[in-house]
């Protein structure tokens, strides 16, 4: 292999640019090929890799001539062809061949194949024999026939093949082949390649395969060039390029090939639940489903928790008979009694053969057995606390579940079959270290069900595992949110058994947590931080139809949009509407108030007038708006908001007091239910039209916030001031006004939209709301342990999931940080938890908490022994020790960080680092943090002569 | 499995001449799922998805089967249930982007067309939810594309577009038609993440049709081999590349060219697997 028989050096192609119209004047030309060095051996298979516009289509073409280089050298077996002329190049062509990329637009439709093949033979001046189109045909595998037909009677494979025999016809030495098996299937594109090694090995030929699809290029190449922009980046023998890329940008090329084997960490997607829906289509069409409607149940550990679900659950279902077993009949003294349904109370301890036994005899009638009483002691298993509670835990999660199987099996499939439901954990399968003795009895459980299952398929009794993560029970209480609420649970449990499921795993958690985590326990705490802080974010999934219905006084209903706190249950906030309906922002505010730990629902006020009113603020939907308004009764819509509070008080997953809070109409409405509803907190927006209704001001019962808009059309300060006159200074009244502000300045989108004031106006809310609902959380636990991960763990995960699912942090002086989770937690992961000197430090100073805010003030020290991309960005290390005051006010969404603002007086740091010079400027250095530190400092020596200027005068 | 959301059963076409085009289509799909179509040109992948948009060209009749969308029948339903439905619960990603958005108008007023008429948007709060749109597919700069016209966009941008379109109405079914079959494949792997993150985050089940086994293993959840309009295989992509059952998937999987594997030889499908398929599935 002395010389290659194609060879470029420095080649370069430009062209004109055709995205650039010109009417007159000549098109600009841009660079194609930006110095091409290339070449290719006799008998060797080239592939030139790279993406659409990489040049590689027109390095191509360059190679066989159809387009003449700008610059640099092409020679072909030695002979310069550069810039050959096509008279000149005629006789090279027979020699230089090439095969298209679309066999239907290379093929001349209205010739025969026999034409089509004699082409090459005429250019030469011959006419090839019909025994040579029948070689030509027999050589890419045809069938000598082909030669009558047209190229649309072919199929795609077999028409890539006519291109193929048409290159081969004059046995060239070098055939360009571009793209040529990508359009094709991947049975004909195996075929073809096997062709073109074929020929490659038995004609001799040298053969460049342009090709997007790395895949390919691997299996026929012997070297490969990867382009780029024009360029070459990278080139070698087809091993090293893909077992030892040297350019991250084919490194890139070839990590971006899916592979036909399952990876979820290429597309970075949770892992998807194989066990579930290992079951085919098919399976799953083929499988029974019970009819719980009928039929006849019994709950154990009826009392609490998912049991007493269960028991609701089923009574909704229609099951004509419960059996409520629990092992102290006292404790079903609060369970409701559902309308048509007869709950029988059974005394049952599961741990007790003679109890199971008596309770078979006793409920001979089941046809559905939930085993729903479980034990959890919260134990490691080698440092198990307490032995007999451990035992306990198998006695009843395992030994009970089985023995209940065991005399209740035989029982349902007397009675003509049904089914049973182990409540199980996801714990059966994902163990979690703190609890290693209850996930070990959950997992042979979950053992004992697939045993079961089998033993009990041909009896007419589906069994099913249901395996939720942490439930909002007492059970795992000491868990942290988002919690999922029981009544899912068991709703989920009994679709699973209706749907004839063998596994349901509810919720989120549930789902997250067997797919985020590997089988190795020690990863899991870490990861879990993560799949909780994951599961309490998509806000569009949690949008979807969550309506309740509220029934009214008067016997109508109506419905509410609801949102749920991530952790499922919390005090109630009942949003009252502006003229427009439960609209996008109505909507979003009931969102952003779940963050912050409210059951939070929007009536549907209109719904006497119309149902499911939605306005946006344009012009038109403002009439309509305004049109509704004109005709809305008022004392009417009062009283369904109390249907709505009272609704919201009998909901379980409503925990403590009911507020409201409205926005314009709303606002009045929220005014008024401080007097005329049983709401426990009332803060209103903007009211229209409180002046007219002064007169129930004694009768507020309720803390009430007002914020009022100084310029606002529709509360003139005449109304104002009437309000004021007699709401102010009232006992638990808090009237705020915002000068300068006009009507609807809290409602992002509209013309009037203030941020400052939005922001002040929610914090004074939030107080009010936070003050009488609740829920408090302790801000200050909430911000060490988000402290704690980010200086002292350093662990960005843990940092992250602490924070809501969209957060910010601003550097104030530097701009550092970053907006929203993935930008963040770039930051923080590349450029701040481990960017911090060794000896960082930080003394605290103060701490503020108000209802939604901390504010942290303290002297932050280092040694600036590295470069810090948050504090001192593009600064080398100094060496310097540095100690500066510092304050960060940090804004919480419940129990999560929302923002962090960061406060520092950088001239400070500059000056004390040697890159500002303090002398003739107003700043100071350490001095600054020594005197925080020690108040009895000197004061006002930058002021200098002026200081003196004061002294012995008159204080 | 609770309700499917997509029920299709023994759905069967055939050509004017009676060349059957699809045999006795069955197939689930849960809310939330992301099932793969995959087959050779002719299996009748593209076919059932235009059967579930009701775009079948005439030359192509259904003769038997139901196709129900959360328990409504799509064949047969009267125009203004289809009109309801799609667009707004079923939307499509087709494959050529260029082709798929009307080259004389601008972005915005195609992402727009849909909200207003649709989703009975007003012209300004359509735009903003078009910019938030943008946003969620990564098309920072959402005012200048907006703006554009598509010839202005990359490919892999103006499939963005679709994409948002797409998810514009929330929809709860997304047929992508080869939504990634021109792209280069760095480009293709972005979309079809962004896919999948959009779908997790919507919880929209999508319907992927593709020839390219790769592209299922990793974007999909199940799993349909069709070949010659019938169904050989249905299942898990877990289980169809770590067992699969039906001689014809084993021949598909081993013709696919594998750059980590270059020692193995790459075997087309041999006529004898297309002759035992072929008898195999129902006339």
């Amino acid at each position: 292999m002395s010389t290659p028989l194609i060879a470029t050096n420095a080649l370069e192609l430009r062209l004109p640019d055709l995205t650039q119209p010109r009417l007159f004047l000549p098109r600009p030309k841009i660079d194609i090929l930006k110095g091409i060095d290339f070449e290719i051996f006799k008998g060797e298979t080239v592939g030139i890799v790279g993406e659409s516009g990489s040049g590689k289509t027109s390095l191509g073409r360059c190679l066989v001539r159809l387009y003449e280089p700008t610059a640099g050298t092409l020679t072909f077996d030695s002979t310069d062809i550069t810039h050959l002329v096509q008279d000149a190049l005629r006789p090279l062509r027979r020699r230089l061949q090439m095969i298209f990329q679309d066999p239907q637009s290379s093929l001349n439709p209205r010739q025969k194949i026999r034409r089509i093949l004699a082409a090459p033979f005429e250019m030469l001046g011959t006419t090839p024999l019909a025994s040579e189109i029948a070689e030509l045909l027999e050589k890419v595998g045809l069938p000598a026939d082909c030669a009558e037909r047209y190229p649309h009677e072919l199929s795609g494979g077999q028409r890539q093949r006519v291109g193929i025999a048409r290159a081969i016809a004059l046995n060239p030495d070098f055939v360009l082949a571009d793209e040529i098996v990508s359009g094709l299937d991947v049975s004909t594109q195996a075929q073809i390649l096997d062709l073109l090694s074929g020929l490659k090995r038995d004609l001799g030929l040298s053969l460049a395969f342009i090709s997007h699809d790395l895949s390919v290029i691997r299996h026929i190449c012997d070297r490969v060039y990867v382009m780029k922009d024009g360029e070459i980046v990278e080139q070698g023998g087809t091993a090293q390029i893909f077992d030892a890329p040297s350019s991250p940008y084919t490194e890139e090329l070839i990590d971006a090939i899916p592979l036909p084997e399952p990876d979820e960490s290429w597309l970075d997607r949770p892992k998807v639940e194989q066990a579930i829906s290992d079951d085919t289509d098919k399976e799953k069409r083929e499988t029974k489903g019970m009819n719980l409607s009928g039929a006849v149940a019994l709950v154990t550990g009826a009392n609490r928790g998912i049991g007493s679900c269960f028991v609701e659950e089923l009574a909704g279902r229609g099951v004509s008979k419960i059996y409520a077993a629990v092992r102290d009949l006292d404790s079903l003294k609060d369970i409701k009694e559902p309308s048509g349904v007869s709950i029988v109370p059974l005394t049952l301890d599961v741990t007790k053969r003679s109890h199971i036994a008596a309770a078979a005899k006793a409920a001979s009638d089941v046809t559905v057995l939930i085993n729903n009483a479980g034990v959890n002691c919260m134990d490691r298993l080698l440092d198990a606390s307490d032995e007999a509670a451990a035992r306990l835990e198998m006695d009843t999660n395992y030994h009970g579940m089985v023995n209940m199987c065991r005399a209740f099996g035989p029982v349902i499939a007397e009675n003509g079959g049904g089914g049973i439901i182990n409540m199980l954990s996801i714990l059966a399968q994902v163990n979690l270290p703190i609890m290693g003795s209850l996930s070990a009895s959950k997992a042979a459980a979950y053992s004992a069900t697939q045993a079961i299952r089998a033993e009990l398929a041909d009896k007419g009794v589906e069994v099913v595992a249901v395996m939720p993560g942490a439930v909002d029970t007492d059970m795992s209480k000491d868990f942290p949110p988002p919690k999922m609420p029981p009544e899912e649970v068991a709703s989920e449990a009994l679709d699973g058994l209706e749907a004839g499921e063998w596994e349901v795993l509810p919720g989120e958690m549930a789902k997250g947590l067997k797919a985020g985590l590997s089988d190795d326990p020690v990863e899991i705490q870490k990861q879990m931080a993560a799949s909780l802080a994951s599961a309490g974010g998509a806000k569009s999934a949690e949008r979807k139809a969550k309506y309740l219905t509220i029934d009214t006084a008067d016997g109508g209903q109506f419905k509410a949009y609801v949102a749920r706190p991530a952790k499922g249950s919390g005090p109630g906030l009942v949003l009252l509407q502006e003229i427009f309906g439960i609209n996008d922002y109505m909507m979003d505010m009931a969102d952003h108030f779940a963050e912050e730990g409210y059951v939070a629902v929007v009536p549907d006020l209109f719904w006497r007038q119309e149902e499911g009113v939605n306005l946006g603020y344009s012009e038109e939907d403002f009439q309509k708006a305004f049109g509704l308004y004109q005709e809305f009764d008022v004392d009417q819509a009062l009283k369904d908001i109390q249907d709505t509070i009272t609704t919201l008080r009998g909901q379980r997953y409503v925990k403590g007091k009911v507020g409201t809070i409205g926005y314009c109409l709303g606002g009045l409405l929220a005014y008024l239910s401080a007097t005329r509803t049983d709401a426990d907190v009332a803060v209103g927006y903007y009211a229209v039209g409180v002046q007219d209704y002064l007169k129930e001001a004694k009768k507020l019962s309720c803390p009430l916030t007002l914020h009022f808009a100084g310029e606002d059309q529709f509360c003139p300060a005449e109304a104002r001031e009437a309000i004021y006159k007699v709401l102010e200074g009232k006992k638990d009244v808090s009237l705020y006004l915002y000068e300068g502000q006009d009507h609807a300045f809290a409602t992002p989108g509209r013309d009037h939209y203030d941020k400052p004031s939005t922001m002040m106006a929610y914090s004074r809310s939030l107080a009010t709301l936070r003050g009488v609902l609740g829920p408090i959380f302790d801000l200050e636990h909430l911000w060490d342990m988000h402290c704690y991960h980010e200086f002292a763990t350093r662990d960005v995960d843990a940092t992250m999931a602490t924070m809501v699912s969209e957060p910010y942090v601003n550097h104030i002086p530097t701009m550092t940080g970053g907006v929203g989770h993935d930008h963040l937690k770039r930051f923080y992961k590349y450029h701040f938890v481990d960017s911090n000197p060794e000896d960082t430090k930080l003394i605290p100073i103060s701490r503020t908490i108000g209802a939604d805010r901390l504010v942290d003030e303290m002297v932050f020290c280092f040694t600036h022994t590295r470069e810090i991309d948050w504090m001192l960005p593009g600064i080398e290390p100094t060496g310097k020790y540095v100690e500066v005051p510092l304050v960060a006010i940090v804004n919480f969404r419940g129990d999560k960080l929302y923002h962090e603002h960061i406060y520092w007086d950088q001239a400070s740091v500059l000056v004390q680092i040697g890159k500002l010079d303090e002398n003739g400027l107003p700043v100071a250095g350490g001095d600054t943090a020594k005197k925080l530190l020690d108040e009895t400092r000197p004061s006002n020596a930058l002021m200098a002569e002026n200081w003196k200027t004061s002294e012995g005068k008159p204080i | 499995m609770r309700r499917p959301l997509l029920d299709i059963e023994g759905l069967s076409a055939q050509t004017a001449e009676g060349q059957p085009v699809l045999r006795g289509v069955s197939l689930l799909m849960a809310p939330g799922e992301v099932h793969g179509l995959v087959g050779q040109s002719g299996a009748g992948k593209t076919s059932i998805a235009k059967a579930i948009l009701g775009i079948l060209p005439r030359a192509i009749r259904l003769t038997s089967g139901s196709i129900r969308f959360d328990g409504t029948e799509l064949i047969g339903a009267p125009a203004a249930t289809l009109d309801k439905l799609l667009g707004r619960d079923i939307a499509l990603i087709p494959q050529d982007p260029l082709t798929a958005l009307n080259p004389s108008r601008r972005i915005g007023a195609q992402l727009t067309d849909a909200l207003r008429l649709k989703a009975g948007l007003s012209k300004p709060a359509a735009l903003e939810r078009a910019r938030e749109l943008l946003d969620e597919v990564h098309l920072t700069d959402a005012r200048r594309i907006l703006r554009a016209y598509p010839h202005e966009l990359s490919g892999g941008m103006r499939q963005r577009v679709l994409i948002a379109s797409a998810f514009a109405l929330n929809p709860r079914l997304i047929i992508a038609d080869e939504p990634t079959s021109a792209l280069d494949v760095t480009v293709q792997k972005q979309i079809l993440r962004l896919i999948r993150r959009l779908q997790r985050e919507h919880e929209t089940a999508v319907l992927f049709v593709t020839h390219d086994l790769g592209v299922v293993a990793q974007a999909c959840d199940d799993v349909t081999v069709l070949f010659a309009g019938a169904v050989v295989e249905q299942t898990t992509v877990h289980r169809l590349f770590s067992q699969p059952r039906h001689a014809y998937t084993r021949a598909l999987i081993a013709a696919n060219p594998r750059y980590d594997q270059p020692g193995a030889s790459l075997k087309p499908i041999s006529d004898d697997v297309i002759a035992a398929t072929l008898e195999g599935i129902a006339p």
